[in-house]
């Protein structure tokens, strides 16, 4: 029988890997990381910061690597390096004719590049491997509570910062007229962007993280119309894709980061299809439109 | 409100709220705007350079000048996102920094600078008009999200919502509006905030008819609160009308004045360098 067919003695089946303590500790694990990316993942499609949050993403590998090296926590380095990063990019926009994007390119393939030449000198690939695209099957107690640190930080960060975090992102001059302090909100956010990224590392792995930290935000925006509720979508949105890309890779076997970000991007494209505005919504009105002609 | 004694004309003492005392005319004050010889950059050369300008509170003020001529710059430096490299420049005798603290600064963006698309509702985009009234609270206030705000904000919101008339469009979402309810709305979270400055980029660009009688009321009651407001507009017909002072601008202040006296054919083509002027033939 396969587990998806959930009859009476297939619901225990389908319930039967989480007796497992990795099991339990993976599933832990990817709830937090789903809800607090997902609600991220807000601020990151309406501040149209997608392209930040990839090369934010990119740019902590170096920092992973040398703290490992230094017996560092690795969270510290690759803070470190994803704030050098970005301040690197800041320098090359004010300072040349290279405009924002070009600029972001340079910076965070040469620091992921260099994360990938000392990672191959250090360690073998499989490590290599696991930062790349994630094992959420076999996060360590010390993952899990780093992941439960940064979410617990991000998500009162928000809670306490959501008149900055909203005004920042709809309409910055007003914010700053009201006396925010602006460039504190900027790096503030990215600072949780940063730690959130950190944190979902061996969830996901870096090249996925970006995923979670665009899709279920994404998935939102085309549901609903208030932010309050778009982070709840969008947190839903990533802790069903978590959950069930977990128990996808850890049923068939496959790979867990690359399952949790199908389950997202299947969740979008069904937003995208069947949503209030999405484009069966739209054809309907469309024809409702023709026909009243 | 906190009211203060003071003695008027002819012997005779009435209550004034704080406020009246403080904006109000005929008292002596500061102005609402002192620039002294201004100069600010993106980087490049100066988009403005030597600015002077003096501005008396409690009037309505047009400020007209070509593409590129520095009016959204000078906005900038007076909400605070950018500071002036060279020069001083205060606000009703303080710090622009100051000013911004108490919430005394309301800025009205233009159509184009704003994401219409944003999930929010009309009655979130007023509610932020309190954001500094709330921050200056202390806790809780300082730090939970709106919602959680007292009840005299969502009083305020409403109350700003229905002196632009909008109060039936309270939980549409932003977009769904006209361009002429969008400045609306925009007007009543500067009312919400309850500002003594009011900088409104391009109030009336691409407003309807009813939009723009309801603008102008609120305008000019605003302006009889003791309220600056301060208005680019590229409409110079209107200006002449409505405005109490014109301040011509590119780069630097070209003219200031009288709106008939401000906005002659001579000062115009000096302002617009010989180019296109809305509303008039080149000259």
């Amino acid at each position: 029988m396969t587990p998806l067919l959930i009859t009476a003695s297939g619901f225990s089946e389908l319930l039967g890997p989480f007796q497992y303590e990795f099991m339990q500790r993976a599933l832990i694990t990817s709830i937090l990381v789903g809800g607090v990316c997902g609600v991220l993942s807000c601020f990151v499609v309406l501040k149209r910061w997608a392209l930040l949050g990839d090369a934010i993403s990119h740019a902590v590998l170096p920092g992973v690597a040398i703290a490992y090296l230094l017996g560092l926590p690795f969270f510290i380095g690759a803070f470190v390096s994803g704030a050098l990063t970005s301040l690197g990019i800041g320098v090359i926009e004010r300072n040349t004719r290279i405009k924002e994007d070009a600029a972001m390119g340079i910076m965070f393939t040469g620091a992921f590049a260099l994360g990938v030449v000392i990672i191959s000198y250090i360690a073998s690939s499989t490590h290599l491997m696991h930062i790349l695209f994630g094992n959420v099957l076999g996060v360590r107690m010390a993952v899990l509570q780093l992941t439960l640190f940064a979410s617990v930080v991000t998500l009162t960060a928000i809670f306490l910062f959501y008149k900055e975090f909203l005004l920042y992102t709809f309409d910055p001059v007003q914010a700053s007229a009201l006396g925010m302090n602006t460039a504190a909100i900027h790096y503030g956010l990215m600072m949780l962007l940063t730690l959130t990224i950190v944190a979902s590392l061996e969830t996901v792995g870096i090249i996925l993280v970006v995923a979670m930290l665009i899709t279920p935000g994404a998935t939102a925006y085309l549901l609903v119309n208030s932010l309050p509720r778009m982070m709840l979508v969008a947190a839903g949105c990533g802790i069903l894709s978590a959950v069930s890309g977990l128990y996808l890779s850890f049923t068939f076997n496959l790979a867990s980061g690359g399952s949790i970000v199908l389950v997202a991007t299947l969740l979008f494209l069904l937003a995208f299809l069947f949503g209030r505005q999405g484009v069966l919504a739209r054809w309907l009105r469309h024809r409702n439109a023709a026909a009243r002609i | 409100m906190r009211n203060s004694t003071i003695t008027m004309f002819k012997g005779e003492t009435r209550d004034l709220p704080v406020s009246d005392l403080r904006f109000g005319r005929g008292v002596e004050e500061s102005p609402a705007i002192e620039a002294e010889n201004i100069a600010a950059t993106y980087g490049g050369p100066p988009v403005l350079h030597n600015l002077n300008l003096r501005l008396p509170g409690g009037e309505l003020i047009a400020l007209i000048g070509p593409n590129g001529a520095g009016k959204s710059t000078f906005f900038k430096l007076l909400s605070g996102v950018m500071r002036p490299i060279e020069g001083r420049l205060s606000v009703m005798g303080q710090e622009v920094g100051q000013q911004r603290a108490q919430s005394a600064i309301a800025y009205v963006p233009q159509e184009e600078s704003i994401d219409w698309d944003f999930p929010i509702s009309v009655r979130e985009v007023i509610l932020a008009g309190r954001f500094g009234r709330m921050r200056q609270e202390g806790f809780p206030g300082r730090l939970f999200p709106p919602w959680f705000a007292r009840r005299e904000h969502h009083d305020a919101a409403r109350r700003a919502l229905d002196a632009v008339e909008m109060l039936h469009c309270e939980t549409r979402p932003i977009g769904a509006l006209s361009g002429g309810q969008k400045k609306r709305v925009f007007l009543a979270r500067a009312l919400a905030q309850d500002a003594r400055i009011l900088l409104l980029d391009e109030p009336l660009a691409g407003v309807d008819a009813r939009s723009a009688e309801v603008i102008f009321n609120v305008f000019h009651r605003a302006r009889n609160e003791g309220r600056t407001l301060i208005l680019v507009t590229h409409d110079l017909a209107s200006a002449e009308k409505y405005a109490d002072r014109a301040v011509l601008i590119n780069r630097t202040v070209i003219a200031e004045g009288k709106p008939s006296e401000v906005l002659t054919l001579e000062n115009l083509a000096q302002a617009f360098e010989g180019g296109y002027i809305p509303g008039r033939r080149s000259a």
